[in-house]
C-alpha cells in the first residue's frame, strides 16, 4: 500500500506568525482548525511541526485541508488566470513572432501559385485589432521573362475598421499602394525552381476536378430526388384534382345514362306518332256499327292514355335530368371553389417554398450523402443534433427568463451612421516622387450611400510622366480634381478641375482657312466643369499658349498676311472660354483672349486705311459722275424753261379769250334784259287794254 | 438545478471562504438585475469567471432571482430612464454609442442601465448580507442540521441521497457532515 505523504506546507517547521497569517486565517471551519492544532506540536524554537505519530486518516484529512488552504489563497482562480495568461501569451507570441512571417509565407505561396513565378514579400504587417494588413515591398517575377518583374509594389497598407464589421459595415479607413512599377529588372531569376511541382499540382488539380464533378453529380442526384418528392407532397395537398376526377367519373356515367334514356324516349315518341297517324287515317264515314264506333273510341282512348303516360314519363325523366344538371352545375361551383382554395394554398406555399424545398432536399439528400460520405455524415448528423438541442434549450431558458421581463426603453442619442460599404481613403502611386516620372491617384469617401455618410466622393489624379516621348517636356504635369455628390441636398452633382501644364500642342489640320499649315506651342491649361443634377451646368477653360510657332502656308494672301502681321510679335497667348449647357447640350460659348485688343487695334488700323482710300476713290468717281449729270440737267432745264414760256403764252391767250367771252356774254345779257322789259311792257299794255274792254262790256258796280 | 443546489450546500459546508459564496451571491444579484442578451451581461459574467467566487452560488442566484426580478422592473426601468436622461451624462452616452463594440453593451436601454446601476449599488450590501448568512449558517445551523433526524431520514431517500452524494463529491472536505 502506498504511504500517505505529508502535505508540502506542513513538511517544514512553521513559525507562529506564518501559522496564524497563512494557514489558520485560510481555514473557515472551526472543526478543521481544531483538527489542525491537534496535529501540531511545538519544537524548541517555538515553531510548529506535525506530530510524527499521525495516522493515515489524519494525514489524508490534512492533505484535503492543505488543498482547501491553497484554494482560499488570493482573489483570482489560478488555473483560470493561468489559461487566460497562456492564451494572452500565446496570442502575443504569435502576434510578435509568427503572425507576420506566416502571412508573408502564405501570401508568397499564393502569389507564386497564381503567377507561376517567384514572389517576394517584405515587411509584412498584420494587426487584427487595428484591422491592418500591409507590406513594405513586393515583387512578382514575370513568368516569361524571369529576369524582369511583372510588377513591383512599394509600401502597401490596408486599414479595415474591424469593429464596424460587427455592425455589418465594411469600412476601409485606408487603402494605399505606393511606388507601383512594372517591368523592372531583377538581380536574380524569378523562375520557380520546381516547375515539376506545378505539374504535379495540375495532376492533383485534375483529381480535384474529378472530385468537383463527383460533387456536382451528387448534387444533381439530390436535386432530382428532391424535386420529385416536393411535387409529390404538394400534389397530395391539393383538393381540386381529386374532386375533378370524381366529378368526371360521375359525369361520364350521367352522360351514358342519358344517352340511353334519350334513345328510348325517341323510340317511344316515334311509336306513338305512327300509331296516331294510323288512327287518323281511318275513314270515320265508313264506320257504321256501334261496335266499330266503340272499338275506334277505345283505340283512341288507348292511344290517348299511352300518350298521357308517355308524357308523364317524360316529365319525370325531365325532372331527373334537372337533378343531374343541377348536380353538374353545383359540381362546377365546388370545383371552382376547390381550385380557388388550391390557388390560395399554392400562393401560401410559394412563400414557404424555400423552407419546404430545403426540408425536402435535406430529406432526399440524406441517403445520398450517407452513401457518399459514410461515417462522416453520421458524425455530422450527431453534431447538428447536439447543437440543435443545446440552442433549443438555451432559447427555451432564455425565453423563460426574458419573457417575464419588460423590454425597457431605448433612449436615443446622436449616432453616427455608417454606410454598408465605404472606402475613406484610397491611394495608389507609380514611380518615385521628384524623379519626373510619378503618378498618383487618390479617392476619398467612396461609397454608394453618400446620404448616410454625409460627404461627397472626391478623387484626385496627378501625373508628371512625359506627354511626348521624342522630346519629353521636363515640367509637364496633368492633375485633376473630381467631386461627385449624389446627395439630395447637394447643389452640384459633379465638379471637376483639370490642370494640364507643360503640355505641347500641335495643330496641323483645319487651319487652312487661316492660311496656316500648322501651329505648335506649349500650353498650360485649366478646365473647370460644374454639373447639376438636371444635366445643366457651366464650364470654364483657361488656355495659356507659349512658344507659339506658326507655319503659314500663304503669307501673300490677305488673311495670311494679316495674321502673320498680327501674330509675329506675340509670344504668349491666353484664351479664356466660358460656356453653359443644358440637358447635356451646349447653350452659350464666350471666348476671349489676350490678343483680342491687339487684333482689334490692327484690324481698326487696316479698316481705317481702307476706308480713307475708298473715300478718295468714291469722291473722284462722284465728281466724274456728277459733271455729266449736271450737263444733262442744264439741257433739260433749258428745254423745260422754253416749254414753260409757251405754256405761259397759252395761258395768257386763254385768259384773253375768256375775257372776251365774258364781255360778249355781258352784252348779251343786257340785251336780253331789255328785250324782256320791252316785251313785259307790251304785255302790260295789252293786258290793260283787255281789262278795260272787259269792264266796259260788263259795267260792274264799284269799278 | 440539483447540481447547483448541491454545489451551494457543499460550499456552505466546506472549508471555503464565506466571501466566495457571498461574492457569488452578490454577482448573481447583479447579473439577475441586468437583462440577458447584451455584451454587458456576457462581459460581467466572463469577468466574474476569473475571480474566486462561488460560480454555483452565482448561477443559482441568477436562476432564482430571474424568476422574480420582473417585479422590480418598473423601479429599474424608472432608474435607468432617469440616469439616461441626465443632460450631464448625454455626452458620455453619445460617446459610448458611437464607439465601436460599446453599443453592444446596450447601455442606452433603461432596463440594462437601471439593472446595472442598481446591481452595482446592491453589490456591497448583497456581499455582506451573503457573508453574514454564510457565517450564521456555519455557526448556528449547520451542526444542528447535520445531526438532525430529518437529515438522516433524507439520506435514506433516493433523491436526497443523490444530492448528498453530489455534495460529498463536490466538497469532499468536510468530514463531520455524515459522521
Amino acid at each position: 500500500m502506498r504511504k500517505q505523504r505529508i502535505p508540502k506546507i506542513f513538511r517544514t517547521p512553521i513559525t507562529a506568525d506564518t501559522l496564524e497569517k497563512k494557514i489558520l486565517r485560510r481555514i473557515f471551519a472551526d472543526s478543521e482548525k481544531k483538527f489542525l492544532t491537534s496535529c501540531l506540536r511545538k519544537d524548541k524554537q517555538g515553531r510548529f511541526l506535525l506530530r510524527p505519530e499521525l495516522t493515515k486518516e489524519e494525514l489524508k484529512r490534512l492533505k484535503k485541508l492543505s488543498i482547501s488552504i491553497k484554494k482560499n489563497r488570493g482573489l483570482l482562480v489560478s488555473w483560470k488566470a493561468g489559461i487566460l495568461a497562456a492564451v494572452l501569451i500565446i496570442t502575443a507570441g504569435f502576434n510578435y513572432f509568427l503572425k507576420n512571417s506566416l502571412l508573408e509565407h502564405a501570401a508568397e505561396r499564393a502569389l507564386q501559385t497564381v503567377f507561376r513565378a517567384a514572389a517576394d514579400m517584405e515587411g509584412t504587417e498584420l494587426s487584427l485589432l487595428k484591422g491592418r494588413i500591409g507590406f513594405s515591398h513586393l515583387t512578382i517575377a514575370d513568368e516569361d521573362q524571369p529576369m524582369f518583374n511583372l510588377i513591383e509594389l512599394g509600401k502597401t497598407n490596408l486599414f479595415l475598421d474591424t469593429p464596424r464589421l460587427l455592425s455589418r459595415r465594411i469600412v476601409l479607413d485606408e487603402i494605399a499602394c505606393r511606388e507601383i512599377r512594372f517591368h523592372t529588372p531583377r538581380t536574380e531569376s524569378g523562375a520557380l525552381p520546381h516547375i515539376a511541382d506545378s505539374e504535379k499540382q495540375e495532376g492533383s488539380g485534375s483529381e480535384a476536378d474529378g472530385a468537383i464533378s463527383g460533387v456536382k453529380n451528387m448534387g444533381l442526384e439530390i436535386g432530382r430526388e428532391s424535386a420529385e418528392r416536393l411535387l409529390r407532397d404538394y400534389r397530395d395537398s391539393l383538393q381540386a384534382p381529386e374532386l375533378i376526377e370524381s366529378i368526371q367519373d360521375r359525369s361520364v356515367s350521367i352522360q351514358t345514362r342519358w344517352n340511353e334514356r334519350t334513345d328510348q324516349t325517341e323510340t317511344e315518341i316515334e311509336d306513338l306518332d305512327t300509331r296516331t297517324r294510323e288512327l287518323m287515317e281511318e275513314d270515320i264515314s265508313s264506320i257504321d256499327t256501334v261496335q266499330e264506333i266503340d272499338a275506334y273510341l277505345k283505340k283512341v282512348d288507348t292511344l290517348r292514355t299511352a300518350i298521357r303516360d308517355t308524357r308523364q314519363s317524360f316529365n319525370k325523366t325531365y325532372d331527373e335530368y334537372q337533378d343531374d344538371s343541377r348536380y353538374l352545375r353545383d359540381s362546377r361551383e365546388s370545383v371552382e371553389s376547390a381550385v380557388e382554395e388550391d390557388l390560395r394554398f399554392l400562393k401560401t406555399a410559394a412563400g414557404t417554398f424555400g423552407s419546404d424545398a430545403a426540408g425536402v432536399i435535406s430529406a432526399a439528400a440524406r441517403p445520398v450523402l450517407r452513401d457518399h460520405l459514410g461515417s462522416l455524415y453520421t458524425y455530422g448528423e450527431r453534431i447538428i443534433r447536439i447543437y440543435k438541442r443545446l440552442s433549443g434549450a438555451s432559447e427555451e431558458k432564455e425565453g423563460r427568463f426574458t419573457g417575464k421581463r419588460r423590454a425597457g426603453t431605448n433612449v436615443t442619442f446622436p449616432y453616427r451612421e455608417y454606410p454598408a460599404f465605404l472606402i475613406k481613403s484610397f491611394e495608389a502611386s507609380a514611380g518615385s516622387q521628384g524623379t519626373g516620372n510619378f503618378s498618383i491617384v487618390r479617392i476619398n469617401d467612396l461609397t454608394g450611400d453618400q446620404e448616410t455618410w454625409g460627404k461627397p466622393s472626391t478623387a484626385f489624379f496627378s501625373t508628371n510622366q512625359p506627354f511626348s516621348q521624342p522630346n519629353p517636356e521636363p515640367n509637364s504635369e496633368l492633375s485633376s480634381d473630381l467631386m461627385i455628390d449624389t446627395r439630395s441636398t447637394s447643389r452640384d452633382m459633379m465638379n471637376s478641375k483639370t490642370r494640364l501644364s507643360g503640355l505641347p500642342v500641335e495643330i496641323s489640320e483645319g487651319l487652312d482657312i487661316l492660311s496656316v499649315r500648322s501651329l505648335r506651342a506649349d500650353s498650360d491649361n485649366i478646365f473647370e466643369l460644374n454639373l447639376q443634377p438636371d444635366l445643366s451646368g457651366t464650364g470654364k477653360a483657361d488656355i495659356n499658349l507659349s512658344n507659339i510657332l506658326i507655319d503659314y502656308s500663304d503669307t501673300e494672301s490677305v488673311i495670311g498676311g494679316a495674321l502673320s502681321g498680327i501674330l509675329s510679335d506675340v509670344e504668349t497667348l491666353k484664351i479664356n472660354a466660358a460656356f453653359t449647357f443644358e440637358n447635356g447640350t451646349l447653350q452659350d460659348l464666350d471666348l476671349t483672349s489676350t490678343i483680342d485688343g491687339l487684333l482689334n487695334e490692327r484690324i481698326g488700323e487696316y479698316t481705317r486705311e481702307q476706308a480713307e482710300k475708298s473715300a478718295r476713290e468714291i469722291e473722284t468717281a462722284f465728281y466724274d459722275y456728277i459733271g455729266e449729270e449736271l450737263e444733262t440737267n442744264d439741257a433739260l432745264s433749258e428745254e423745260i424753261s422754253l416749254q414753260g414760256k409757251e405754256l405761259l403764252e397759252n395761258i395768257r391767250a386763254a385768259e384773253n379769250l375768256e375775257k372776251a367771252l365774258d364781255e360778249r356774254r355781258e352784252a348779251l345779257r343786257e340785251k336780253a334784259e331789255k328785250e324782256v322789259e320791252q316785251q313785259t311792257q307790251d304785255l302790260k299794255e295789252k293786258a290793260k287794254e283787255g281789262l278795260e274792254n272787259i269792264g266796259k262790256d260788263l259795267k260792274l258796280p264799284g269799278f | 438545478m440539483i447540481s447547483l443546489i448541491a454545489k451551494l450546500i457543499a460550499a456552505l459546508n466546506a472549508n471555503s471562504r464565506p466571501g466566495e459564496v457571498a461574492a457569488g451571491f452578490a454577482c448573481g444579484v447583479l447579473l439577475a438585475l441586468i437583462p440577458v442578451g447584451n455584451l454587458l451581461w456576457i462581459g460581467l459574467f466572463t469577468f466574474f469567471f476569473f475571480f474566486k467566487l462561488h460560480l454555483g452560488t452565482m448561477v443559482l442566484t441568477i436562476a432564482v432571482f430571474k424568476v422574480w426580478i420582473g417585479v422590480t422592473d418598473p423601479l429599474i426601468d424608472w432608474l435607468g430612464l432617469w440616469i439616461l436622461q441626465r443632460p450631464a451624462l448625454e455626452a458620455l452616452f453619445t460617446w459610448v454609442l458611437n464607439t465601436p463594440v460599446l453599443p453592444f453593451l446596450r447601455l442606452n436601454n433603461s432596463l440594462v442601465m437601471g439593472g446595472f446601476v442598481s446591481g452595482f449599488l446592491l453589490w456591497t450590501p448583497s456581499y455582506f448580507l451573503g457573508r453574514i448568512l454564510v457565517l450564521l449558517y456555519r455557526r448556528r445551523i449547520r451542526d444542528r442540521i447535520a445531526s438532525s433526524r430529518l437529515v438522516r431520514f433524507f439520506e435514506k431517500t433516493p433523491l436526497l441521497r443523490k444530492i448528498t452524494k453530489a455534495v460529498r463529491k463536490a466538497a469532499a472536505v468536510y468530514e463531520g457532515w455524515s459522521a
